[in-house]
This record gives structure tokens, C-alpha cells and sequence, in this order.
């Protein structure tokens, strides 16, 4: 299926040109060592009662957790951690992952689009599982 | 690569729908019988009468009736069903090996097989302008001295079986083949099934192939049936008369054009159930109870090394025609009985009972692929820019779009699903009430035979709602 990644790629190049999307993607430092403040309450900013964390580990072609739930309208913030090199692609938010072993990336987007979107591994087309955004 | 392929449940793509919520479906399923009851309730009184409806004659409309007749219409589309054609051909051959970046996916398989079926029902016959391979034929009859009405007589007894076993040849191709999402194979089958019209256009006839043989000929005129646009009888499946000249166009509401269709035969029972079962199995096939059966035949699958996939969808897919045509065949004897069985036999009334469940194969096609349509319709268009994916850019402006989720918001897409099924069951009550009127002679024992076929309706009607209330899962 490597064909399928090339072409994704190019796509996703062609894409980032147009960069007229309502998504917003931001990310954060891939580094563990930055990004781990443990559960501690947040300081200074107040608790966004419209956030939505979820943390996917990916061990070998699974996920877990494997389904994700949420309402329309929510601002997800998104975790990968993969124990290979590998890049997760999340379809119809056309948002890309490029997870290094070990190093949680981190994005947010808000849930505009309702219904059952797959992430899968890139390179082998690998089903993970599934976001579900549910209409508020 | 057997995995990724088993992901796209249907021809090619990926679809976002979320299961219908339960109060909807229980509301839906409510609809249903109280529906039925009413529309049995309103022809307990309407006593026997013929398939009369009202129509509009459209010749005498000024514009209208001399475009219909024009024969630049009729080159303008046999130009556009060739162009989509060779489009389909081209791409899928010398485009990406990836269906997603592959436009040849993308027309036949949502822009066809969704987009003009839908299109064609809710308008009229659009496959009968825009046909390819009768358009093909004529070029070639032009330069060639063919004989128009071919060479062999076809035989009586096969009917329209080479067009239903076309159609369970392409279901297979579809769902199970593994194949569908592979452009350079869908370049191919167009290809084989392109030379296989045209040949059999040359032997046994122009017309009679299209009417018998031709599957999708066959099933738009099914459609063409549904549709509100219909042509004066004695015009045939390419809209001309034996004679050379057209039939005149009307107006008439939706669906009762079914009731025109009268050919009798297993030919014709089975190419209807397999519509609804085909369909059906499409369906089941993204559901949790197919991804566990799939799974507990692993080590079946083990065995038969890379067809495994291959060889449990195709059973699949034989076992739900096998189940539909049974269960369809077991209501109707009932029918039959408790209708008198007057002068007809049961396959005569199997044959015209059959037409009426086409509704609810045609609202199902469009409640189970509408986001489908609508979503991954779109990722055509970016490609237009650079069909063979060569770094063309011949459409900057629509190089870089993105697809909208507009049209496809799940509160739309669930209350848009239920009614289209509850529309579709409804208007196949009715269908079959008339039907049951002009089989039965005694008005009151055709309301009785019509006991069990509600009963065979709101069964399948019950199907397609429980299935669009599953999640959507991935099998293997």
C-alpha cells in the first residue's frame, strides 16, 4: 500500500497550499520531557468546559482506546503515542500524525463534521479504530 | 493489502454515516406499520380498478416536446455516455493505482452506480440517453455492415437470465471480488464488458440484446419504471418504437410506472430479489454481526490462503439471494392462497409481485448511500485537475478543494434515511394492493392475500432500518 502513502502525501502537500480549512490543527512539542506536567490542575488558563482530551497508545496494528466519543462542536485534543516510526491518519479531518517510537504528538481540532471517521496507520492502511462525533 | 481492501466495504471509499439513534429507529418502525395499516384501510374501499394514473403529456409542451424529439439530444448524450465511458477506461488504466486518487473509482462506482440510479428514479431513464454501448454499436454499424437485428434468433427460454446473472457478476465484483478498489481491474472489467455488449449487440440483435441481455438496460428500465417520466407503450428500453419513431413523453407520479411492467418469469423474480439482497449484503457486511461471523471463520479463511476473503463474501452474497428469494417465495404462496389463486399461477403472481418491492430497493440504495454520495462524491474534483496523476495541473482552481460536510450532517443524513425507507415501504404497500386488484378478481380476497405481503414488507422494511442503526464496522 505504498502507493496509497505516496499519494496521501502528495495530496496532503497539494492541501496545505489551499489552507483555507475551518480546522484548526496546532501542535505541540513532540518531546516527552516537555510534555508531561503529570495531572496536575492547569494554572493560570480555566478549565475549557468544551475540551475534550482523548490518548491513544498504538501497540503494533491496535489502539486503545480503539473508539473515541464525542459531541459536534467540542475542542478535541487529540494524543498519539505509536511504538514504531509510523504515520496515523485521521479520515475525513484529514489530519496526519507523524508519530516517532515512543513520543507522544499532540493536536487539536475543534469537532465540526458529525459522524464515524477511521484513523488507520498510513504506510500499511491499517484500521486502528474509529472518532465518533455524535451532533450536540 | 487484502486488509486495506476489506476496509472499503463497497466498491471503493469510505463511509461516515453514524447508526441511525434507537428513538428514531423505533419511531421509524412505528411509522411503518401504521402507514401500512392506513394505506390497507384506504383500498378495503377503492374496490377493483385497472393501473390507470393520472399523466401529463409533455409533446405539447412547446420546448420541451421538440427537445425530447431532437435527435442532437440523443447525439449529445451517447457523446456523453462515451466520454464517461473511455474517462473510466483511461484513467483506471493509466491513473494512480490508488482508488482514492483514481477519478475512474470515483465515476463508476459513485457517480454511476449511485448517482445516476438516484438521478434516473427521481427523474426519468437517464441511462437510456446516455448509453454507451448502444452508442458505441451505432458508430460501429455505420462503418461496418452489420445487420441491425443480428444474426442468431435468441432463444425464447433465456429471457432476461444473461442480464440478472450480469447483475449478480458485477454484485460480485463489487463486494466481494477484492477487486473493486483496484483501478487497473476496473479499467479492465469495463473493457471485457464493453467487447461482451458489443459482441452480443452484433448476434443477436440491437434491440433484443438491450432488452434481454444488457444488465444495466435491464435494471434502468426498472428505474425508468419508478421514475415520473414515462413514454407511451410500444417504445422500448432505448426509448424508440419498433417503428423507428418515439413514443410519446408524460408526466405521472412516482413508482406507479411499475405497474406497467408485466413480464413474467424466474428470470424476472430473480433479478429483483437479487436488487434488494445485493443490496442488503452490502449493508449487512459493514454490521457487527457480519464482522463476527467473518472473524469466526478465520481458520476456514486460513485454508483457502488469499481467495479466503473472496470465497466468504461470495457465499455471503449467494446465501442472502438464496434467504430473500426463499422467504419471498414462501410469502407469496400464502398470497396466492389466501388471494383465491384465480386464473393465475404462482409464478405469474411471484413475477408481478416482485416489481413491487423495487421501491424498497431503490430507497434503501439511496438512504444507505447518500452521505456516500455526497461526501465522497466530492474527491472528484480536486482530481479533474490531474486525472492520471501525473503533476498536471490543468484546474488550478479546483486543484486544492476539500470536501464539505454540509449536506451530510448526521441529524440531516438520520431523519433523511428513515423517511426515504418509510416513503419506499409505503409506496410498495400500495404497489402491491393494486397489483393484488388486477390478479385477483374478488376485490375483498385481494385485500386478504395482501396480509402476508405486508407482512413480507414490513420484514424487509424492519432489515433495512436495523441496519442502518448499526455501527459501522470493519470486517477483516
Amino acid at each position: 500500500m505504498r502507493f496509497i502513502a505516496v499519494g496521501t502525501t502528495l495530496l496532503a502537500v497539494a492541501l496545505a497550499g489551499c489552507g483555507s480549512s475551518n480546522i484548526t490543527v496546532t501542535m505541540s512539542s513532540p518531546s516527552p520531557a516537555v510534555a508531561s506536567p503529570g495531572a496536575a490542575t492547569p494554572s493560570a488558563s480555566p478549565v475549557n468546559p468544551n475540551a475534550v482530551a482523548f490518548n491513544v497508545k498504538v501497540t503494533g496494528s491496535e489502539a486503545d482506546p480503539a473508539e473515541l466519543k464525542t459531541v459536534k462542536g467540542k475542542e478535541i485534543t487529540l494524543t498519539i503515542t505509536t511504538d514504531k516510526d509510523e504515520e496515523v491518519h485521521l479520515h475525513g479531518y484529514d489530519i496526519s500524525f507523524d508519530c516517532q517510537a515512543g513520543m507522544p504528538l499532540t493536536k487539536t481540532f475543534t469537532a465540526d463534521k458529525t459522524g464515524t471517521f477511521e484513523f488507520e496507520l498510513e504506510e500499511s492502511a491499517t484500521h486502528l479504530g474509529n472518532l465518533i462525533v455524535n451532533p450536540s | 493489502m487484502s486488509h486495506s481492501i476489506a476496509v472499503l466495504a463497497h466498491g471503493f471509499g469510505i463511509r461516515y454515516d453514524l447508526p441511525v439513534p434507537l428513538e428514531i429507529y423505533l419511531v421509524a418502525g412505528g411509522a411503518v406499520v401504521v402507514l401500512s395499516f392506513l394505506v390497507v384501510a384506504l383500498f378495503v374501499r377503492a374496490g377493483g380498478e385497472g393501473i390507470d394514473y393520472p399523466r401529463l403529456g409533455l409533446d405539447r409542451v412547446p420546448l420541451l416536446g421538440a427537445l425530447t424529439r431532437s435527435a442532437e439530444l440523443r447525439v449529445a448524450g451517447a457523446v456523453v455516455g462515451v466520454i464517461g465511458l473511455l474517462a473510466i477506461i483511461l484513467t483506471g488504466w493509466l491513473g494512480s493505482t490508488s482508488a482514492t486518487f483514481n477519478p475512474a473509482e470515483y465515476l463508476l462506482w459513485i457517480y454511476f452506480w449511485v448517482g445516476m440510479v438516484l438521478l434516473s428514479a427521481l427523474v426519468g431513464n437517464l441511462y437510456a440517453l446516455l448509453n454507451p454501448f448502444a452508442a458505441l454499436y451505432d458508430l460501429l454499424s455505420r462503418v461496418l455492415p452489420i445487420r441491425r437485428d443480428g444474426y442468431r434468433a435468441y432463444p425464447a427460454r433465456a429471457g432476461i437470465w444473461p442480464a440478472t446473472a450480469g447483475y449478480f457478476v458485477f454484485a460480485f465484483f463489487e463486494l466481494a471480488s477484492g477487486q473493486a478498489a483496484r483501478p487497473r481491474a476496473v479499467a479492465a472489467a469495463v473493457v471485457i464488458y464493453t467487447l461482451y455488449t458489443l459482441a452480443m449487440m452484433v448476434v443477436f440483435g440491437r434491440e433484443t440484446w438491450l432488452r434481454r441481455g444488457e444488465t444495466f438496460s435491464v435494471l434502468f428500465t426498472l428505474i425508468g419504471a419508478f421514475s415520473p417520466l414515462g413514454r407511451e407503450r410500444g417504445s422500448t428500453v432505448t426509448g424508440e418504437r419498433e417503428d423507428g419513431r418515439d413514443g410519446g413523453l408524460y408526466l405521472r407520479p412516482w413508482a406507479v410506472g411499475l405497474l406497467r411492467l408485466d413480464r413474467r418469469g424466474w428470470d424476472v423474480v430473480a433479478f429483483l430479489v437479487l436488487t434488494i439482497s445485493s443490496l442488503a449484503f452490502d449493508g449487512f457486511s459493514a454490521t457487527p454481526p457480519w464482522a463476527a461471523l467473518y472473524g469466526s471463520l478465520g481458520d476456514v479463511q486460513g485454508a483457502l490462503n488469499g481467495l479466503g476473503p473472496v470465497v466468504v463474501k461470495g457465499l455471503g452474497l449467494v446465501a442472502f439471494a438464496g434467504l430473500f428469494l426463499a422467504v419471498f417465495l414462501a410469502f407469496i404462496a400464502l398470497v396466492h392462497r389466501v388471494g383465491g389463486g384465480s386464473g393465475t399461477d404462482t409464478l405469474t403472481a411471484a413475477s408481478l409481485f416482485a416489481y413491487t418491492l423495487f421501491p424498497i430497493a431503490l430507497v434503501y440504495n439511496a438512504a444507505h448511500y447518500y452521505s456516500y454520495l455526497v461526501i465522497q462524491g466530492q474527491g472528484l474534483w480536486p482530481l479533474l485537475s490531474d486525472p492520471l496523476r501525473n503533476g498536471a495541473n490543468l484546474l488550478p482552481a479546483i486543484a486544492g478543494y476539500k470536501p464539505s460536510f454540509a449536506l451530510a450532517d448526521a441529524g440531516l443524513v438520520w431523519y433523511l434515511q428513515v423517511t426515504l425507507i418509510v416513503v419506499g415501504h409505503v409506496l410498495a404497500v400500495y404497489l402491491a394492493h393494486r397489483r393484488a386488484l388486477t390478479i385477483y378478481r374478488d376485490a375483498r380476497a385481494a385485500v386478504r392475500s395482501q396480509v402476508p405481503m405486508l407482512v413480507l414488507m414490513v420484514l424487509y422494511t424492519s432489515v433495512s432500518l436495523w441496519i442502518l442503526a448499526q455501527p459501522i464496522t470493519e470486517a477483516g
